[in-house]
């Protein structure tokens, strides 16, 4: 250990209390500068990945009610589209592909989602290398078929494994009517897409028709084939302009852009995370501020022993290095500590957040916690700087009988 | 041999015409040579020792050490330099209180730029009595046990110069008797000069010369 160091370390020891304040208060700091700095971040990109793999939904009601119901899988659809809406817009060549999904049922508070198997090869964006929702085990539902996808969080959170049987029930709460005389043969589970759909369970949408009597085939008669929504990749920017310009004045059906929507409620949160960021970057530098003040008072009041240092030979850069260990020695802990648990509170939120929507919010730790440590660490180089400046400036000594200014001689 | 000639030290007062807290005419300091400073409260006895150990710049006159301005010209001699010339002992003994005795010592060689010999500082604190306490904090200490640790940290270099300000004020007459006898003793076998500031008789009878402030004349030792 260096000299400096172990002096530091015999003081930081023997001034415990002065040492435990530091090392609670820099601990509060730090944590409320973590829990406030970082959690929009994190939760920014969760939408913006949640949000990914739709470019284009058409379907009914208001952008914000479509987004939160199909995107994140939260609350209720406005209501249903003709199945032929589909169709036409698979025909249309400004459309790449299009896939329907039908909201409506549920096993045990988990949506089931008809749709077709076209979803499985669907790319959250053009280049992705693997389909968003790929498999982890099994295969796809045949089409027609009782057959049933579960999301990875579904098929953990609901103990099934393929072959097992899922029964559906009307609505989307817990409690509907069960379609028991129909269930589902699970066939596959997929990898976690990290997003909402991790709580999905997808079948066929034939199958969705049929468990409400209406015919896959329509034939002659009249259709009553429906979707919720249909998930929609242009052919390109152009064409997807194209088709909302269209879609505007429709009164069938409304076209929204997912991205967009998410950019005004991150918008709204932005506000929110405005104040927060603030109140952890105040937590930060108002929280250096009276470090410094505070072990730069706390080297006043123990300025005889730095005197003492200097008359056995302690250069001001020696007593500032033993101040800036000192402090470091008191605050390093707590800002470690501070860390830490603002890291552990976020990844609780997170996983709450998560548990409760499959959304997934980024959490850990990255340069910006460095940055963090910045600020309470050059307080400390501040304070020892000071000390040795302030007492560089003093003359004499002031040993206790003799701290009184001199008097003339008689 | 240190040497001071028409030495003045004031200080600015609230007032506006500054206080003289020093005045002598002359004063020789031979190398080993053992001088008592005596004089009431504020005749300027910490004061001089301050000039002498080079912490402070007289506002007239002059010291020379062996012939050369002291401090010199820069005002302020490096520290580690007038460390290794110049011992302090205080009447409070400023031992630092977060260290043991021997961490104490150990911190002082360091600062001094001593190599480490931890048989050394063991040995200088049994030299004071002090053996089998190296353990201990200042603070678990006997006044008296605290100011022979303090003379066993000057005794760590051959310094020039020990200055020593009421070293046994604050003691009872058996400490007091024992840290006198270290000083000197320590004055001898290193031959360095050492100038204790006291008015105790007892102490400034152990000494071969005195300067007593109050005749602002000259003396030597």
């Amino acid at each position: 250990m260096s000299g400096h160091l172990a002096v530091a370390w015999g003081n930081a020891r023997h001034f415990r209390r002065q040492t435990g304040v530091l090392v609670l208060f820099s601990l509060c700091a730090m944590l409320l500068a973590v829990v406030g700095l970082f959690p929009g971040h994190g939760l920014g990109e969760g939408l913006t990945a949640a949000v990914r793999p739709f470019d284009l939904l058409v379907g009914r009601g208001g952008s914000q009610q479509m987004v939160i119901s199909t995107v994140f899988l939260q609350d209720y659809p406005a209501g249903n589209l003709p199945y032929r809406l589909v169709e036409e817009l698979r025909a249309d060549p400004r459309v790449e592909s299009a896939v329907p999904l039908a909201f409506g049922d549920s096993h045990r508070g988990y949506r089931l989602i008809g749709t077709e198997a076209g979803i499985f090869s669907w790319k959250a964006a053009r280049g992705d290398p693997e389909p968003w929702l790929g498999f982890a085990e099994g295969r796809s539902f045949s089409p027609g078929g009782r057959e049933a996808v579960l999301g990875a969080r579904a098929a953990r959170d609901l103990g099934l494994k393929i072959g097992d049987l899922v029964v559906s029930a009307h609505g989307m709460a817990p409690g509907g009517d069960e379609h028991e005389d129909s269930p589902y043969r699970v066939t596959g589970i997929l990898a976690s897409c990290r997003g909402p759909y991790d709580r999905a369970i997808l079948v066929d949408i034939e199958s969705v028709w049929e468990a409400h009597g209406i015919p896959a085939d329509p034939g002659e008669g009249s259709d009553r084939r429906q979707a919720t929504v249909v998930m929609v990749k242009p052919a390109g920017y152009v064409e997807a302009y194209q088709l909302a310009a269209e879609f505007s004045g429709r009164p069938d059906a409304d076209l929204v852009f997912p991205a967009q929507a998410i950019l005004r409620l991150l918008s709204l949160l932005g506000q929110a995370d405005w104040l927060f960021r603030a109140v952890g970057l105040a937590a930060c530098l108002l929280g250096s501020a009276i470090l410094l003040l505070s072990l730069y008072w706390s080297g006043l009041a123990r300025e005889r022993e730095m005197e003492t240092l200097r008359l056995l030979g302690a250069e001001r850069g020696d007593l500032a290095l033993i101040r800036f260990w000192e402090g470091v020695i008191a605050v390093l802990p707590g800002l470690i500590a501070g860390s830490l648990l603002g890291h552990g509170l976020l990844r609780l939120a997170a996983g709450a957040l998560e548990s409760e929507t499959s959304l997934h919010a980024a959490t850990g730790y990255s340069l910006a916690d460095l940055l963090l440590f910045s600020p309470p660490l050059l307080a400390c180089l501040a304070a020892g700087g000071l000390a040795a400046a302030r007492l560089a400036r003093k003359s004499g000594f002031a040993p206790p009988e003799s701290a009184a200014p001199p008097r003339p001689s008689p | 041999m240190i040497t001071v000639s028409r030495l003045v030290k004031t200080y600015p007062s609230p007032g506006g015409s500054p206080i003289t807290a020093l005045k002598v005419d002359w004063l020789v300091i031979k190398d080993a040579g053992q001088l008592a400073l005596t004089g009431p409260s504020g005749s300027g006895k910490s004061t001089l020792l301050a000039l002498l150990g080079g912490v402070e710049r007289p506002t007239s006159g002059e010291i020379r050490w062996d012939g050369e301005d002291w401090p010199g010209a820069a005002g302020r001699p490096p520290a580690r330099v007038r460390a290794r010339r110049v011992g302090f002992v205080f009447q409070e003994p400023d031992l630092l209180p977060g260290l043991s005795l021997y961490d104490n010592l150990a911190a002082a060689a360091w600062l001094l730029g001593l190599p480490a010999n931890p048989g050394g500082l063991r040995e200088r604190l049994a030299r004071v009595g002090l053996s089998g306490r190296e353990g201990r904090k200042p603070g678990q200490l006997s006044r008296g046990e605290r100011q022979r640790a303090a003379v066993a940290r000057t005794m760590l270099y051959p310094h020039n110069l020990v200055l020593a300000d009421e070293p046994t004020a604050s003691l009872d007459g058996e400490n007091a008797g024992l840290v006198l006898d270290l000083l000197l003793a320590m004055s001898r076998e290193t031959s360095g000069a050492l100038v204790v500031a006291t008015h105790d008789p007892r102490v400034m009878e152990r000494f071969p010369a005195r300067f007593d402030l109050r005749e602002r004349g000259g003396g030597g030792a």
